[in-house]
Order: structure tokens, then C-alpha cells, then sequence
């Protein structure tokens, strides 16, 4: 699965995570020892609440580790700065985007910020690197559409498209494809494995969507109340780790068909 | 529009008289000479640094808080200014004396109105610092405002008829009465605040894809964030204490700019609002001018006869404001 040329881009150790409540650590998962390869497609699955997005928004440093460290291209990521953090890692978040008169190029270009003058003026590079995100996510036709005139499908590929043009060696991904039907959820994962292969990217996407990550992952991490479990789809199945992910009566998990059923009382 | 600014007044003056004055050509009348150089010019270009700065501030708070409705009044510093006056001028019939003979002055009106709008200030940084969440910010604003409002009220209560007429007529708002020196010193601020803003034009343009997204592309959020708080309080702040509270500018201006051209990149933004709100100001006091007519409207009146309807236009047309 992961073939030679992968190199580990990112790295925990012991992190834990969670939030700080009235000055008392409210953890939510504790010791973990992660790594991300660049190449490979990383999918987090687990119930409602249990930690996804929080471990996102720590890996990414937006919010504070309790404890332990999280490495970055081997350095830890409480010694980077703003602007050279964001060449490391780039975002596809679930909140929308605020209604603006921006236009699909704009939104894309913006993804070019760390790399701009203080006025944010687009070089020749610049230019390129965004007209070839656009192109990779087909988006290129809508260019200069405004935001608020797309659906939700295509607004999700200029949200990736961005992501590309900041030319980071991670993308993080936060439910991508909430709210979209099930051709335009398919296309849209399809398009980030195509991304991740063909640009060498490590991609991180949490989702619900578990049949469709057990087919196109390379890694899944498994998050369980208490502990998180990594391994490929394949492994997942046969030691029966994925069927405990949902402790659930309703439905259970059919190891030749790789999915889960709902259970007929 | 300045032109026509300029020519109009009280004092009807030829138009011949009017541009050899301009051009400081000697003229037969020293009086009309003496009322366009030294108190209609100052006045034109105060309409147009108020204009640009109300609507500039209104420009950077409705980006920073993402919220269609914030202007530059917002943070209570035009409230803070108000108080500052309120109380010198107020006070004055409590205390007699001194303080009676300092209200009085011009030049003292502006130093409270900019003692109280940067007493504000600080205090809306202070907090702002603390609060995490940009909205709460917002609310801690409208508090502030509502706060010196009330205060106003209580010396309001207190005071003789002749002095709270003298605030009402500063809470008018008028672009005159402004010396040259005054006009230099508002000018230095008014070129302080516009750097600033400079500055932040870039981080200002990730930010409308909201606080996290722009945190993911290298914005220095807090730092932005008390550029734009620092610039909207500077240029909010001097316009207040010269000029009184003029209302609607703010908030109405960034909207009508963004519906004329359509676009969010700040990069064209900030120059367009900056002149939209320069012609409106100028169009909004030649107005209150009254062409042709001796008497002056008070300049918050016409500002707010053409703001609000405007404003109310713009949400029933558009449905979902833009920002």
C-alpha cells in the first residue's frame, strides 16, 4: 500500500486532545501516535462527537494540543509561524463561506496569499499555479462566476481548488461531501485520490461516508471513545476492528461485501 | 462635486469672483475672498476626508465582523466622542467658571470628543484582546454605546437649556468651523489611518472567506485584527471629534459601492468606497446648504434622510446583503 517513495510529512507524539473548561483539561483522546505519508489518502472515521474534527483543527494547529507534540516535515508545529505553516498544510473546512461578490478565480487565487506581496498582487507563478488547480478540479469554465451562483458540488471543488493553489504538502479535510448527492460525493472523493496520487499530496479527509473510505483510502483511522486505531481498509477487516466502530445494534458489518447493513429485528 | 460644493452657500458669491479666488487671483471683494479661501475650502475638503474616513471604517468593520449591518459606530468610539463632549459641555453648568469658559472654545470640544472617543478605544482593544469571538466584540460596542447614551441622559437631565442646546447643535454634525491648522492636524491622522489600511488589505480579502480560512492561508489574525480596529478608531475617532457623530455614511456607503461595482477584492474596494463616500458627503452638505436659501439644515438630518431609505432599499431589493 504505501510504496517506497512515501516519506512521513507529519507525525504526533502522545498528543492529546481536547478543550480547556474552566481551566480544567477536558481530553478527548489521549496518546495519540499518528503519522501522515505524502501519497496517501487518510480517512478518519468514527461516531458523532467522538474527536474527528478536533484532531483536525489540532493536527492543523488551529487549536492548542493538551499535551504532546505534533510534527511537521520533523519540526515541531509549535515553532511555525503563520505564514510557514500555511505552505504545510491547507484547509477545506464544513462552515460556508460568508456570502462575497468574489468571483470563483478570486476565491481560488486567494489560496496564493503565503506566497504574495503585501498587497496580495498575483506573479506570473501565481497565475499559473491557480489556473492549473482550476484545471485539475474542472472548475476552470466557472472562473468567473460568483460564489454565491454555485451549487454546493461545485462550490466544494473551488473550496478544493483553493487548497491546490496554496501548494501545501497536506490538505486536511473536514466532511467534504455533507450535503451532496451521492454522484457528486463519489466525484468528489474520486477527485481527491486522483490528487493525491498524481500530486504526491498527503490528503486527510474526515467523513461518514465509510464504505466509500473503506474502498478509496489507502489509511483509515479508526476513532473509538478511548483509543484510535490506524491501519489499511484490509487489515481493518480482517482483524474485525472496523465492525466495533459503530456500537451499534442496528447495524453490523459484511465482511464480503464491505459494508454495513442495517439489521432487520 | 467639490466644485459645486464650494460655490454654493449662504453668501451667494459670482462665479468670477468664485474661481479667481481659487486661484488666488486678486479680486475686488476681500470678503467673498476671505469666505471661499478660508471657510469653504476647509469645509469642502473636511466633507471629503469625513466622507472617505465614515465610510472607509464602515468598509473594514463589516469585513472584520462579516456582519452587513456593522459600521463605523459599531465600537461605541462615536458614543466615547459624544461623552467627551457631553461632559465638557455639560458639566460646565454643574462646575461654572472655568471649565463654562473652556466649553466654549472650539479647540477644547475637539480635545474631549477625542479624549472620550480614545478612552473608548482603549477600552474595546482592551476587551477585544481578551474576547476570543470577533461577535461578541460587536455586542461589546453596542453596549459601550448604549452605556454613554444613558450617561448623556443623566447630564442632559442636569444641565441649563442654553448648554444642552450647545450640544444638540454638536451632535448635528456640521463640516465647518474647521481653521487650517485644524484641517492639517485631522489630514496627519486621516494619512496615519489610510496606511494602515494599506496594510491590511490582503489579510482583509482572506477574511472574507471567514476567520478560520483565513487563519489556514497565513493570516495573523490577531494582529489584523487590531490594525483594522486601530485604523476604523483613529479615523472614526478624528471625524467625530471635528465633525460630530454624522451618521449612515458608514454603513450605507460600503454597501452602494459594493452594488455599483460588483466586487470584494479590497484592492478596488478601498479606493471606490473612500470616493463614494467623499461625493456623498459633499452631495449630503451641499444639501443641507440649502442652495439659493440663507438658512443650513443640520448635516445628520440629510444624512440620515438619504441613508435610511437607502439602506432599507438595499434589504428589500438584494435579500441577501453581501459583504
Amino acid at each position: 500500500m504505501t510504496n517506497n517513495t512515501s516519506n512521513i510529512i507529519l507525525e504526533t507524539k502522545n498528543l492529546s486532545i481536547g478543550y480547556t473548561v474552566k481551566k480544567k483539561p477536558l481530553v478527548i483522546q489521549k496518546n495519540l501516535n499518528l503519522e501522515l505519508k505524502t501519497g496517501v489518502l487518510t480517512c478518519i472515521l468514527g461516531n458523532n462527537g467522538i474527536g474527528k474534527s478536533t484532531l483536525l483543527r489540532t493536527l492543523a494547529t488551529m487549536q492548542p494540543a493538551l499535551s504532546g507534540d505534533v510534527f511537521i516535515a520533523n519540526k515541531n508545529s509549535k515553532n511555525f509561524g503563520p505564514n510557514e505553516l500555511s505552505k504545510k498544510i491547507s484547509l477545506v473546512l464544513t462552515e460556508s463561506v460568508p456570502p462575497s461578490n468574489l468571483s470563483v478565480y478570486e476565491l481560488v487565487a486567494l489560496g496564493r496569499q503565503p506566497y504574495t506581496n503585501w498587497l496580495g498582487s498575483l506573479s506570473d507563478v501565481d497565475k499559473n499555479m491557480v489556473a492549473e488547480a482550476m484545471q485539475q478540479t474542472q472548475i476552470t469554465d466557472l472562473a468567473l462566476h460568483k460564489i454565491y451562483e454555485l451549487s454546493d458540488g461545485q462550490k466544494q471543488r473551488v473550496m478544493i481548488a483553493r487548497a491546490l493553489a496554496q501548494d501545501t504538502e497536506i490538505i486536511i479535510l473536514d466532511e467534504p461531501t455533507v450535503h451532496l448527492d451521492i454522484h457528486h460525493k463519489i466525484s468528489i472523493l474520486k477527485l481527491l485520490q486522483n490528487i493525491c496520487k498524481t500530486l504526491n499530496k498527503s490528503i486527510v479527509i474526515a467523513t461518514h461516508e465509510v464504505s466509500f473510505a473503506i474502498q478509496l483510502a489507502d489509511i483509515l483511522w479508526l476513532m473509538y471513545p478511548d483509543k484510535c486505531i490506524t491501519g489499511t481498509p484490509d487489515e481493518l477487516i480482517t482483524n474485525k476492528t472496523l465492525q466495533e466502530l459503530f456500537n451499534s445494534n442496528l447495524i453490523s458489518f459484511n465482511m464480503k461485501t464491505k459494508h454495513f447493513n442495517i439489521n432487520n429485528a | 462635486m467639490g466644485i459645486i460644493n464650494l460655490s454654493f452657500g449662504s453668501v451667494s458669491i459670482p462665479f468670477k469672483e468664485f474661481i479667481y479666488s481659487l486661484l488666488d487671483k486678486k479680486i475686488d471683494d476681500d470678503t467673498l475672498r476671505y469666505i471661499i479661501v478660508n471657510l469653504r475650502l476647509p469645509k469642502t475638503i473636511t466633507a471629503i476626508l469625513v466622507g472617505s474616513s465614515l465610510a472607509l471604517s464602515g468598509l473594514l468593520m463589516q469585513t472584520l465582523f462579516r456582519n452587513p449591518l456593522a459600521g463605523p459606530f459599531v465600537l461605541g468610539i462615536s458614543s466615547g466622542a459624544s461623552i467627551g463632549v457631553a461632559v465638557l459641555i455639560l458639566s460646565a453648568g454643574m462646575f461654572g467658571g472655568t471649565i463654562a469658559g473652556l466649553a466654549s472654545s472650539n479647540l477644547s470640544l475637539v480635545l474631549a470628543a477625542s479624549a472620550g472617543a480614545f478612552l473608548v478605544l482603549l477600552a474595546v482593544l482592551m476587551a477585544a484582546s481578551k474576547v476570543r469571538n470577533t461577535m461578541s466584540i460587536l455586542i461589546i460596542g453596542l453596549m459601550f454605546g448604549s452605556f454613554t447614551s444613558a450617561i448623556i441622559s443623566v447630564l442632559a437631565y442636569f444641565s441649563s437649556a442654553e448648554q444642552l442646546q450647545q450640544f444638540m447643535f454638536w451632535s448635528y454634525g456640521s463640516l465647518g468651523n474647521l481653521s487650517w491648522q485644524e484641517l492639517g492636524f485631522f489630514f496627519v491622522l486621516y494619512a496615519l489611518g489610510i496606511l494602515l489600511i494599506l496594510f491590511i488589505i490582503k489579510p482583509l480579502n482572506s477574511l472574507l472567506l471567514g476567520e478560520n480560512y483565513a487563519k489556514s492561508m497565513g493570516v495573523n489574525f490577531k494582529s489584523t485584527r487590531l490594525i483594522t480596529l486601530l485604523a476604523t478608531s483613529i479615523l472614526t475617532g478624528v471625524c467625530t471629534a471635528f465633525a460630530g457623530p454624522i451618521a449612515f455614511i458608514g454603513l450605507a456607503v460600503p454597501h452602494l459601492t459594493r452594488l455599483i461595482i460588483t466586487s470584494s477584492n479590497h484592492k478596488i474596494l478601498v479606493p471606490a468606497v473612500a470616493i463614494m463616500g467623499a461625493i456623498l458627503m459633499l452631495i449630503s452638505d451641499t444639501i443641507a446648504q440649502l442652495p439659493t436659501s440663507d438658512y443650513t439644515l443640520p448635516l445628520n438630518a440629510v444624512t440620515t434622510l438619504f441613508g435610511a431609505p437607502i439602506v432599507i432599499w438595499l434589504l428589500v431589493r438584494k435579500r441577501k446583503l453581501i459583504f
